[in-house]
Order: structure tokens, then C-alpha cells, then sequence
């Protein structure tokens, strides 16, 4: 496997007229994405996660450091026809229909016409839309746009796919069926990045994430290890009866082992979450000094 | 000067202006970058400029057209030919202008329709080009598209074509509609100036009062320097050199057309109930030959039609060479022995003269006063050449207004436009005639900014003869060819006029000029000219700028 | 429930409806209070009616009809451009200036009508451009008949100009003043005045050789048609409106004046056969001299009869034009209530005797030294007393005689070379002229005709140089008398002698020498 994307040092600070660092939106971020990697930027509102794509994209010029995109610098177009990228918002262009939408930007990549037919028709199915093809977008619900967007993010069936905030807007049957797709993409052997604050998306779909906090890296790793609480098992049963769960102290006194605590399961990411960013604002600063590659990839810490 | 000539001129002067301004970009790019990357900006800077060169040259047909395809559409679904209501307007209720009231003249009829469509074409082109781009940022729809493989060369030059074709569209239906709407409402008995006249011009120089050449004639004190005067019953006299003249050409009209427009300028003198009026001499250069011919025409200034002001001189005439009451009538062939084609330099040449015939009373010329009508070109034609003319002015707004909607807001590029638009008809217009009042004082008038502050201040009309004074001059001198400079890089828009002061100028058809195809190739020329350098600026300013509303 | 809740419950069409039905009742009172005008005078000018505001409009005068008749694209136009309107005014009338010096008179004409459209009731626009279309712009044509039809031009746009402005005194007067002054006194008033009634516009049918109905619908001569505005403006002056042209004593002779112009015209036009109403000058005296030769004695006696015809006719109408003159003069304004410029506005009257003096005092509560002192100053400014003198003058049939014969006498001389009959009319008319004269001797020696008339003096003069060349020319000596010779000829004034010297050298131009 090999690194889809390579940020190293990127800093952003705004100024304010007089040149003064006004935000830092960005500090001295370093993190690899790899191929085939579902990877997962989170943070709360402001924390970075979207500038970290925009200046990926080239939409935002680092203030220092920086990011390789499919091996390539991030101003290069070229790199463009293997990406997908859904922003934030719908950005799209509300008088145009669903139909011409697609086609817009299809004719904006290096693709056939028949190709490009097909490849519309495809995505109108995938994306459910085809019986509102015909509409402006203006006259579309915001799921809808969700979808639309998705649908011109994959018109080139990118190689790489940038989602900021995939599932906002969207009704829980959808974003189940947005989740569903983002694993689908993974295994078609795509790359996806995808920026939200909606911890149980990204618990759901990520291999890997990354914590960011006023432009702070946080925590960086593979989901699984980083939920991982050492040192503590927990079960998870049907509804347990008294009975049932006098016995299973008894075997677990047995064994000399206390049982904590009996409760429905929990989100843990939230609480990794939560942990991370009250940690943070006790405690201000970096978690990963520059330059010293953070512990990335697949293989745990 | 030839045609290829003035091209290569114009080249010239482009590359000045467009390698001039590119210098100074260059030159404050080099210094943000100094300041921003250090010691790496020579590389950044190469860098940029490699890409640039890169953008500018490879472009793809395809992605242009589907960005100009989606500005069209853009701008049809957002309404903006409801402006043909506007139009539907002014043909409806513009006959009631009319009413009963009796034009001797086609120009109302023409400016009816054509001066609306300045001023709905002006705003709409600025309106529709100048916050295209700009509200695509604040939205940040763009943000989609240029995360796609595009270049911003492509965006600039994709929103141009899309720009250029909306007005396109107006342009072609506005001019259908309004040229429906002349041929129904030009009265028949105005047909005649229906016109477009090919006028060839000839040189003007002048005897004065005693018979001495001269390159002016007498100043009657008229304000307006346009004409110069020859008086009556004097040597004075006005003459028209004409070369390289088509001879053919006047062989099949089988006479020669002169057209005249002089103006007379009567003293309190003479009996004011009578015209005045005025003789024609040809003359053979090369043999002297001089045929006087009889008849006096009057000046009739002021009849809206040339048609009563064509003299046609048959190719046959017969004429007298002494005032002896018994001199012999002679026959003289105009082509044969009054045009002289000996000097292969000049072409076939042939000298007019006009003289004055009432004593005290003069007649002014300028050298287009007096011209050989050729065979005259159609009406229509010359209104598709006006409206062709009036797209290119369009296409070249458009085009401004697309390349500062790239690096400032919408209001503030609309105004950028009109700045340049005001700039474009006055600029030109006032240098060339400081220039001219400059050239007719025969005096060095280096007077700028600092001579004027000083003789404001102190209120003397002198400046002391000494070192400062000098200094002065220097820099006054300075900011007089930094405004010639300036004047290059503006657009030259009185070449667009449709109520020009000039009928050789401009894109008026109505006085009935034919307008020369050269013109609009200089016309197609300036917009080229600008398209270039706006696209390359546009790129730039899309690159180096964070597509982020702020 | 309260009208809220019931709100909620409607649908949406009925709320629609609702809403509807209440902005229409609120535009009830507007339609009552502000119904505009509905009643017109016969110009079309809206009467006091209509709403309470179209009331309160009329009788503060604040409508754009009470000012004149409205033009939907004026106001359409000056409200569509909101403040900017003054602006706009400003280029336009740049760009006119421009146009003139360019000598685009045709887009000046066109320019100038977007002006007005945007300044309808603003004066001076109107003073402005219908004096630079008539004055300005007639000169720079080298065509009289061109010069003329600007001339028309400017007064047809001052006409308008009292349209759109029924109350303004100063554009009546301009447009009487441009038809008065304009025509009959520039250089080309010679044309003008002919053209004024018979229009050289070949290329209008309907009006070429005629009177234009729009200036002179009934083919009046232009000081008659001058009066009839300087009538008009009289009426609205003493109607109380304001005008800013000159004093008001002096703007009220105008008509009466005008009169007087027209008898002097008249007078000076000369006798003019049938048919040949205003013919250009030399046309006419050849005819003349047409009507006084013939082969034929039937034919001659049956000319002459003719001829006489025609200078009974001029007689006649010269005396009548100066009868009517001498009466609008003394009595129309002699007799008119004039008001002084003082704080008072005291009111007096120039032809007027002690005890109305008295009167009119008495009624003003001021003293009768204040009414005469006004009256003095008022009979010097407007030249009251040699006015009337003129006119008593030319009224009198033995003058109009003595001008009849003294023209023939000098027809016959200078374009008949028949010095015989010229030497006896030229001697008669001296003869009449010196009567007439005599009459005006005054009190203190000196003569009212010699004194105030030096066209008068300058007539007789000719005539008297004429009659000498004619007997020198028939190879006869002079007579040693002659009438007026001890008066004019030989007078020592050295007005009068410089008459005679400029006299003699005009005769000398014409005719190359004077036989001594």
C-alpha cells in the first residue's frame, strides 16, 4: 500500500489586514492517507478538518508545509480526473437540472461521450434521482442535492474521493445508504477521505481517523486500536435477566474478575471524542511534533 | 500610410503596451514573492510562470465549451432576455416620437433604434460579465468546478465565450428587429439617404489670396477649427489632390460623381438674398491641362441629402480656356486627358479646385468636403457592418468585464468598466485634440501637473527661468507621456460611435457612409488585441487568488 | 377569538382574498381625496374639480396642467430618472453646445427636445435655445430661405414653450418679440417679412407661397401677429403674474408699438401692385416701371389707371395703419392705469390733465407731485410724446400725399429718367411735406418734425437733392426757391447738415456722380 496523500508541516494562519496571524485554522499538520484506506477527518466545527481538503484541492494556499495529492502538488489540475470531491454544501449550480448537472461536469473530464452517457445513467440509479432529472436543482431537497452532489463527485470514477461531510443533511435511510456506498467505494478499491463531526458515520465506515482541534492534530490512528480500551472486556448479550446476571458474576467471581458495570453499550467514539477535545482544551498544543511522521497505516500503534 | 502598414503599427504598439505591462506584473510579482517565500521565490516564481505558459497554451476545446455552455445557459434561465421587452418597447412607441412631426433627415429614424441599444446593450454586457464570475466565488459553486481537471485559462476563457454568446443572441435579434423596423418607418421621400456612399478622398492644400500655396486657407474666427476658408473673387483657392484613383472603376459609372458639403460664411456684405457659390477647375497635373467648368453651383449646406450636392461631371466636357466672348469651345475626355497616371508612385492622379465666385463672401473645406462618389454600396449592408461593429463592442466589454470580475467583486468591476468605457471615448478624443491644438500653435506646450500647481499657487503666468523650472518641465513631461502611454493601453472607443463627429470614424450609417471593410477589420483588431492580455490577466488573477468570498 | 386566530384558520386563497378586499378599502379615501381633475376648459387645461386634492392643486396652482398642457413623456421621462434628472439636463445641454459649434443643427434641434422634455416649465431653456435656433443657427445658413425657416423654427419652439407655460409673460413676449423684431428688423427682414406671408418651403406643399398657419394662420404681417402675443403677455401681466423682462410700464406699449412698426413697414415697403404683395424690391419696380411705359395711349391711360389704383392703396393703408396706431398709442396706452416700480405700485397715467392728476392722487392718498414725477419719467423712458408726434404726423392725409409723391417723384426719377413729371411731383410733395411741417413749429422756436424725425428730415433732404439734379439734368437751372429750403436745406443745425452730406454721398454711389 502507498501513501494517496502526503501533508506535511501544512500550516494555516489568517491575517488580518496589518499581516498580523489573525486564526490559525491550520498548524503544522503532517498525516498520510493510503490506497484503499476509508480515512476519516474529525473535529468540531472550526477545528480544520475542511481547510485541511481545501488546501488539498488547491482551493486554499497553505501558509507553509506541504500536500501531495496522488503524488502530485496540490495546484495541479491534472490531478483532478482521478478525484472526487463532494464539498461541504452542494456547491452546484441551481438552475441547471440534475441531467445537466452530470453532464456539466462530465464534459469537464477526459471521458467519451457514450461513456459519459453511461456513466450518468449509472450514477442517476445509484444515487436515486432519475425521476427528478428533469428539475432545476433549485427545486430540489437538500437530501436530494446531497445525492446530486455525490452523483457529480463519482462522474469520473475517481480513483480518490474527498467527502466533507457526506451524510449531512440526510435522513437516516439515506445515510445508511451513503454509509453503505462509502464502504462500496472501498472496496472497489478507492480511496476515500471524509471530513464530520457525526461520530457514529465515521465509526461506521473509517479505518482510520484523525482528531483535529483548533487546527490541532489530536489523535491519529486505526479506529479499532483507538477504541480499544486496554486492560477492560466488555460483553455485549441480548437482554440479560437477573438471573442470568447473577450467574455470569458468579463465573466472572469465579475467575476473580469484577464486573464493572452493567449498562447498554455506548458510542465509544463519542467518548474518545469528547475525552480528546476537553484533554485539548486543558491542554493546548500538538499531540505529534513536526515532522515525525505520526504513527500511520494500517498497523496499529 | 498602407493598410499592412498601419497593421504592423498597431502590432508594435501592442507589444509595447502589452510587453510593458507585463514587465511591471512581473516586477511586483518578483517582490510579494520575495517577501512571501524567501529565499524559494525565484522557483515559486518560475514555476507559476512555466504553469502559466502551460494553461495559457494547452486549453481544451471541450471544457470551454461546456463552461461557456453552462454560462449561457445560466444567464437564458436567469431571465436576462427579458430585455428584448425593452426593445419591443422602444419599436412599439417609437413611431410616436414621430408622430406628424417631418424629419428631412434619416438620423432620428436611425438613432431611434440604434442609441437604445447602447444603452441597454452597455449595462446588460457589464452586468451580465461582471458578477458571473464573482458570484460563482461567493457561492462557491466554483469550488466544484475547479476541483475538476480545469484550468483557470479555461474558466476565464470559457465564461468569456459563454458571455459572448448571450450578447451575441441580443445583438443578432435586436438588429433584425430594429432594421424591420426602419425599412417600415423611413418615409419614401427619405429613401434616398438610404445609402452607404464609398467616398475616395483626396490631399487638400490651398492658394491664399495672392495666388501663393498654402497648407491653410483664410480663419473667418469660427471657434470650431474644422474648416478652412478661401474667399471670393481672389486667387484664393481650395485644392483637392486626388491619387491612386480606380479608374476602371469610374470608366464604367461613365462620369465623375463629385460630392461636396463646404460650408459658406457670409460677411455683412453682398446682397443677403443671394446664395453663395462656387466654380470647379480640374486639372491635369502632368500636362497642365485646366478645364474651368462653367457652371456655379451653390453651396446648399444644409440640405440633409448629399444626393442635390453630387456634381456629375460627364466624361465629355466641353469648355473655354479664355474669357474672349469668340474663344474656340473645346472638348476635353476626363479619364484620358484630365487623369495622369504617368507617376506609378501616385496612381492615377488628378487635381480639383474650387473657387469662390461671390466677391466678400468665403467658402470653408475641410479635406473630406470634397469627394468622388463611387458607385454607392447598399443601406443594408452597411447596417450589418454598424451592427457587427456594435457586437465587437459588446464582445470587448464582455471581455473586460469577465477579466476584472476575476480579481475584484461585481460592483466594483461593473464600475472598473465604466471607468474604462469613459476613458475610452474621452482619453482619445482629448489628447488627440491637444495634440492638434499643440501642432496649429506650433508651440511646445509641456504644461502638466506641476506647472499648473505652481502657477495656481502663486498666480503668475511665468515660470522663473532656473533650475527647478527645469526639474518641473522633467517630470511634467513625464506625467504628459505617462498619459500618452495610458492612452494606448485604452481602448479607443470613439472608434465605436454611432453619432460620431467625423463620418469617416465611427459606425454611423446614418449620414450615409459607406463604413470602409479596413475599419472593421481594425475594429475586429482592437478587441483582438484585447482579448489576449484580458485572458492572460484573468488567468493569473484566478490563480493567485484564494476562490474564497471575503 | 380574536380577528388573528381567525386568520390562521382560513386558507390560503381566502387569506389572499381577505387581504385583498382590505387594500382595496384602504384605497378607498385616495380615490376620494385624490381623484385627479375631471372637468376641462376648452384648451384642455383642467378646471378646479375632481378630488380634494386635485382641488387644493388647483387653487395653489401646484399641477403640471395649471402650468400648461402636459406631455405623458416628459413627466414619464423625469420620473424615470428619479434625482439624476438635473444631471442629465446638464450633458444634454453640453452636448447641444457642442452640436452648435459642430453645426449639427439637425441633432441640435433634436437635442434641444430632450431638453425641454426633461425642463419643461424651467424658462430659460426655453428663452435659450429658441434664441440660439433662431439667431444663432438662421446666421450660419448661407440660404435666406434656410435662415428664415430657422427663424420659424425658434419662434414655432417659443410658441410651444408658451404651451407648456400658459402663465409665463416672458415667453409670450419672446415669441411676439421674435415675430416683431426678429423678422421685421434683421438684415433679411426685407425677405423675411414676404416670407412671413408667403412661405418659401418648396418642399411643404402646404404651406409654399402661403401664410404657415402654424406662426400667421390668418396671413397677418408679423408686427399684427407680434401684437397679438404682446397682447397675450399684456394680459397675463395685468392678471398679476410676475415677469422679469423689463419694467411693466414699458412691457405694457408693446402692443401699441407693434403698431406702430407695422404703419412704418407699411410705409416703407412702398407701393406694391396687385398680386405683388412684398415682391422683392426690384421686382416690384419693375413692374412699375412696366405699368408707366407703353406704346399703346388705350393701353398707357389704362395702366396708369392701374398704377394710380395700386398708390391709392398704399395711400390708404398707410394712413389707416398710422390712424389706428395714433389711437392704440394715445388712448389703449395713453389712457392705460400704469403702476410705477415703487413700494406703493403707485398707479398714473400718461396722458393725462391737471385735475385727473388731482383725482388720482386723492383716490391713492399721495401727493399729485408723486404722480407727475412718475408720469415725466415714464413719458421720457418710453418715448411717449415723439411717439405720438410720429403718429399724429404720418396720420395726417396731406403727409401721406406728400410720401406718396415724394416716392413716385423718385421712381420716376431714378428708374424712369422722366425728370420732367419727377421735377413737378418731387416739388408738390415738398410743397404738402413743408405744410405739414409747419404745423409742428413750437413755442420755443424750434420744430417737432425737424427735431424728432430725422427720417422725416432725411426724406425731404433726398427729395430736395433729386429735385435740383432733375432740373440740372434736363439742362435747366434750378429754381432759386424751393420749400424748405431756408428750414432744411440751408439749416444750420448740424444734425440736419450732416443728413445732407450723407445724403449727397449716397446719391453719389448710386448714380457715380452729382451734377453741380
Amino acid at each position: 500500500m502507498s501513501a494517496v496523500i502526503e501533508i506535511r508541516n501544512l500550516s494555516k494562519i489568517y491575517r488580518d489586514f496589518w499581516g498580523r496571524p489573525k486564526v490559525k485554522a491550520l498548524n503544522s499538520l503532517s498525516l498520510d492517507v493510503q490506497e484503499g484506506e476509508i480515512f476519516g477527518l474529525l473535529g468540531p466545527n472550526g477545528s480544520g478538518k475542511t481547510t485541511t481538503l481545501k488546501c488539498l484541492l488547491g482551493l486554499l494556499f497553505p501558509t507553509s508545509g506541504t500536500a501531495t495529492i496522488l503524488g502530485k502538488p496540490s495546484h495541479d489540475v491534472e490531478k483532478n480526473e482521478r478525484i472526487g470531491y463532494l464539498p461541504e454544501e452542494s456547491y452546484l449550480y441551481k438552475f441547471l437540472t440534475g441531467d445537466e448537472t452530470l453532464d456539466f461536469y462530465g464534459r469537464l473530464f477526459k471521458m467519451s461521450s457514450a461513456e459519459l452517457k453511461k456513466r450518468k445513467e449509472e450514477l442517476l440509479d445509484l444515487v436515486k434521482i432519475k425521476h427528478a432529472r428533469h428539475r432545476q436543482l433549485k427545486e430540489y431537497s437538500k437530501g436530494m442535492t446531497r445525492r446530486i452532489g455525490l452523483a457529480q463527485a463519482l462522474i469520473n470514477d475517481p480513483d480518490l474521493i474527498l467527502l466533507d461531510e457526506p451524510t449531512s443533511g440526510l435522513d437516516p435511510i439515506a445515510n445508511s445508504q451513503m454509509k453503505d456506498l462509502i464502504i462500496d467505494l472501498k472496496k472497489q478499491g478507492k480511496t476515500v477521505v471524509m471530513c464530520s463531526h457525526l461520530l457514529a458515520d465515521v465509526q461506521d465506515v473509517c479505518d482510520r481517523i484523525a482528531i483535529l482541534h483548533q487546527g490541532d492534530l489530536k489523535v491519529l490512528g486505526n479506529v479499532q486500536d483507538l477504541l480499544q480500551t486496554k486492560g477492560e472486556s466488555q460483553l455485549r448479550t441480548s437482554e440479560l435477566s437477573e438471573e442470568a446476571l447473577k450467574e455470569v458474576q458468579q463465573v466472572l467471581a469465579k475467575h476473580g474478575v469484577d464486573l464493572k458495570e452493567t449498562s447498554h453499550p455506548k458510542t465509544t467514539l463519542e467518548d474518545l471524542f469528547l475525552r480528546t477535545v476537553t484533554e485539548s482544551e486543558q491542554r493546548p498544543g500538538r499531540r505529534f511534533a513536526p515532522g515525525e511522521l505520526p504513527a500511520g497505516g494500517g498497523d496499529g500503534n | 500610410m498602407s493598410f499592412l502598414e498601419i497593421l504592423l503599427h498597431l502590432v508594435y504598439q501592442w507589444a509595447i503596451v502589452v510587453g510593458g505591462a507585463s514587465v511591471a506584473f512581473l516586477l511586483v510579482g518578483t517582490v510579494i514573492s520575495l517577501l512571501q517565500n524567501g529565499s524559494t521565490a525565484p522557483g515559486v516564481l518560475g514555476a507559476t510562470l512555466t504553469r502559466g505558459v502551460l494553461d495559457l497554451l494547452f486549453m481544451s476545446p471541450r471544457r470551454i465549451a461546456a463552461i461557456a455552455r453552462l454560462t449561457f445557459v445560466e444567464s437564458y434561465r436567469r431571465q436576462v432576455f427579458a430585455v428584448g421587452v425593452v426593445f419591443l418597447a422602444v419599436i412599439m412607441f417609437g413611431g410616436w416620437f414621430f408622430g406628424d412631426a417631418k424629419s428631412d433627415s434619416i438620423a432620428p429614424y436611425v438613432s431611434t433604434v440604434v442609441t437604445p441599444m447602447w444603452f441597454v446593450l452597455v449595462p446588460m454586457a457589464l452586468l451580465v460579465s461582471c458578477w458571473g464570475i464573482p458570484a460563482d466565488v461567493k457561492e462557491r459553486s466554483i469550488h466544484t468546478v475547479v476541483t475538476k481537471p480545469v484550468k483557470r485559462s479555461e474558466i476565464v476563457v470559457g465564461r468569456m465565450f459563454g458571455y459572448g454568446a448571450i450578447m451575441t443572441v441580443i445583438v443578432v435579434v435586436v438588429s433584425v428587429v430594429n432594421y424591420l423596423w426602419l425599412i417600415g418607418q423611413i418615409p419614401a421621400s427619405l429613401k434616398d439617404q438610404m445609402v452607404a456612399r464609398v467616398p475616395v478622398y483626396g490631399q487638400l492644400t490651398f492658394l491664399d489670396r495672392q495666388g501663393l500655396e498654402s497648407q491653410t486657407g483664410i480663419n473667418v474666427g469660427d471657434p470650431w477649427m474644422y474648416r478652412s476658408y478661401i474667399e471670393g473673387q481672389t486667387q484664393s483657392r481650395a485644392i483637392w489632390r486626388f491619387h491612386h484613383l480606380d479608374v476602371e472603376s469610374l470608366k464604367k459609372l461613365e462620369s465623375l460623381p463629385l460630392e461636396h458639403r463646404f460650408e459658406a460664411f457670409r460677411t455683412v456684405k453682398g446682397d443677403v438674398e443671394l446664395e453663395t457659390r462656387f466654380q470647379i477647375t480640374l486639372e491635369n497635373p502632368e500636362s497642365k491641362l485646366r478645364v474651368t467648368l462653367p457652371t456655379m453651383y451653390p453651396v446648399r449646406e444644409f440640405v440633409a441629402s448629399g444626393s442635390e450636392r453630387v456634381i456629375e461631371i460627364p466624361h465629355e466636357v466641353k469648355y473655354r480656356d479664355s474669357y474672349e466672348s469668340n474663344a474656340q469651345e473645346k472638348t476635353a475626355n476626363i479619364f484620358d486627358d484630365l487623369i495622369d497616371s504617368s507617376n506609378p508612385e501616385l496612381g492615377a492622379t488628378m487635381f480639383v479646385e474650387i473657387s469662390c465666385v461671390e466677391p466678400n463672401q468665403f467658402i470653408g473645406v475641410n479635406p473630406a468636403d470634397l469627394f468622388i462618389r463611387m458607385g454607392d454600396k447598399s443601406f443594408t449592408g452597411n447596417y450589418v457592418k454598424a451592427m457587427f461593429g456594435i457586437w465587437l463592442f459588446v464582445i470587448l466589454l464582455v471581455i473586460l468585464g469577465t477579466t476584472s470580475s476575476c480579481f475584484v467583486k461585481g460592483p466594483v468591476a461593473t464600475i472598473l468598466c465604466v471607468g474604462l468605457i469613459i476613458l475610452g471615448y474621452h482619453l482619445t478624443a482629448h489628447l488627440e485634440s491637444q495634440r492638434e491644438l499643440a501642432a496649429a500653435q506650433a508651440v511646445h506646450s509641456a504644461s502638466g501637473p506641476l506647472e499648473a500647481l505652481y502657477k495656481l499657487l502663486t498666480k503668475s503666468p511665468e515660470l522663473p527661468n532656473n533650475f527647478g523650472t527645469r526639474v518641473m518641465g522633467i517630470i511634467d513631461s513625464g506625467a504628459v507621456s505617462s498619459l500618452n502611454v495610458a492612452q494606448l493601453a485604452v481602448p479607443d472607443l470613439t472608434q465605436f460611435s454611432t453619432e460620431a463627429t467625423d463620418e469617416r470614424l465611427g459606425l454611423d450609417i446614418s449620414r450615409g457612409f459607406d463604413i470602409p471593410a479596413t475599419h472593421m477589420i481594425y475594429r475586429f483588431i482592437i478587441v483582438l488585441s484585447y482579448f489576449i492580455p484580458m485572458v492572460i490577466l484573468g488567468y493569473f488573477s484566478l490563480v493567485l487568488r484564494e476562490l474564497e468570498h471575503k | 377569538m380574536s380577528p388573528l386566530a381567525i386568520l390562521n384558520q382560513l386558507t390560503v386563497t381566502q387569506r389572499k382574498i381577505v387581504y385583498a378586499v382590505v387594500g382595496a378599502l384602504m384605497l378607498l379615501p385616495i380615490l376620494i381625496l385624490g381623484s385627479p381633475a375631471d372637468k376641462l376648459d376648452k384648451d384642455g387645461t383642467p378646471i378646479r374639480s375632481g378630488g380634494y386634492l386635485a382641488q387644493m392643486r388647483f387653487d395653489d396652482e401646484l399641477g403640471e396642467a395649471s402650468l400648461g398642457n402636459v406631455d405623458p413623456t416628459s413627466s414619464a421621462m423625469s420620473f424615470g430618472l428619479l434625482g439624476f434628472r438635473g444631471i442629465v439636463a446638464c450633458m444634454l445641454w453640453s452636448d447641444a453646445d457642442d452640436l452648435k459649434q459642430r453645426k449639427e443643427f439637425a441633432q441640435l434641434e433634436r437635442k434641444v427636445e430632450s431638453i425641454i422634455e426633461l425642463q419643461p416649465h424651467f424658462r430659460q431653456v426655453w428663452e435659450f435655445q429658441g434664441w440660439n435656433l433662431a439667431f444663432n443657427v438662421s446666421t450660419e445658413c448661407d440660404d435666406v430661405r434656410d435662415r428664415y425657416k430657422w427663424v420659424k423654427k425658434g419662434a414655432k419652439f417659443m410658441m410651444r414653450g408658451t404651451e407648456r407655460n400658459r402663465r409665463v409673460p416672458e415667453l409670450h413676449w419672446q415669441t411676439g418679440y421674435f415675430f416683431g423684431h426678429k423678422i421685421g428688423s434683421a438684415d433679411e427682414k426685407d425677405a423675411y417679412r414676404r416670407f412671413f406671408i408667403a412661405d418659401p418651403d418648396e418642399n411643404d406643399p402646404d404651406i409654399f407661397g402661403k401664410n404657415d398657419p402654424e406662426i400667421n394662420p390668418e396671413g397677418k404681417g408679423n408686427y399684427e401677429v407680434a401684437r397679438d402675443w404682446y397682447l397675450q403677455t399684456n394680459a397675463l401681466v395685468l392678471s398679476g403674474r410676475e415677469q422679469h423682462q423689463m419694467d411693466e410700464p414699458l412691457i405694457l406699449a408693446y402692443p401699441s408699438s407693434a403698431l406702430i412698426e407695422h404703419a412704418d413697414s407699411i410705409q416703407e415697403d412702398g407701393v406694391q401692385p396687385d398680386g405683388m404683395q412684398l415682391a422683392r424690391h426690384e421686382d416690384i419696380l419693375e413692374a412699375l416701371a412696366e405699368l408707366s411705359y407703353d406704346d399703346d395711349p388705350e393701353k398707357l391711360k389704362e395702366k396708369q389707371a392701374r398704377l394710380e389704383a395700386a398708390y391709392d392703396a398704399w395711400k390708404e393703408r398707410c394712413q389707416t395703419a398710422w390712424e389706428k396706431a395714433y389711437d392704440s398709442w394715445v388712448t389703449d396706452y395713453g389712457r392705460m392705469r400704469l403702476r410705477a416700480t415703487d413700494l406703493n405700485r403707485t398707479k398714473f397715467i400718461l396722458e393725462i390733465d391737471e385735475d385727473e392728476v388731482e383725482h388720482l392722487a386723492k383716490l391713492q392718498d399721495v401727493q399729485p407731485e408723486v404722480i407727475q414725477g412718475w408720469r415725466t419719467r415714464y413719458r421720457k423712458t418710453t418715448n411717449y410724446p415723439t411717439r405720438k408726434q410720429r403718429c399724429h404726423i404720418e396720420s395726417q392725409p396731406k403727409m401721406t400725399e406728400a410720401r406718396y409723391k415724394l416716392a413716385e417723384g423718385k421712381r420716376l426719377f431714378t428708374h424712369m429718367s422722366d425728370f420732367q413729371n419727377s421735377r413737378r411731383l418731387l416739388l408738390d410733395g415738398l410743397k404738402d411735406i413743408e405744410e405739414v411741417v409747419l404745423e409742428y413749429n413750437r413755442a420755443d422756436g424750434s420744430n417737432g418734425v425737424l427735431v424728432d424725425e430725422p427720417d422725416i428730415v432725411r426724406n425731404i433732404i433726398k427729395s430736395q437733392i433729386l429735385l435740383e439734379q432733375a432740373y440740372l439734368l434736363s439742362h435747366e437751372k434750378p429754381p432759386e426757391e424751393f420749400p424748405l429750403k431756408d428750414l432744411v436745406w440751408n439749416s444750420q443745425d448740424s444734425i440736419i447738415q450732416d443728413i445732407k452730406l450723407e445724403s449727397q454721398q449716397a446719391y453719389q454711389a448710386m448714380f457715380g456722380y452729382l451734377t453741380q
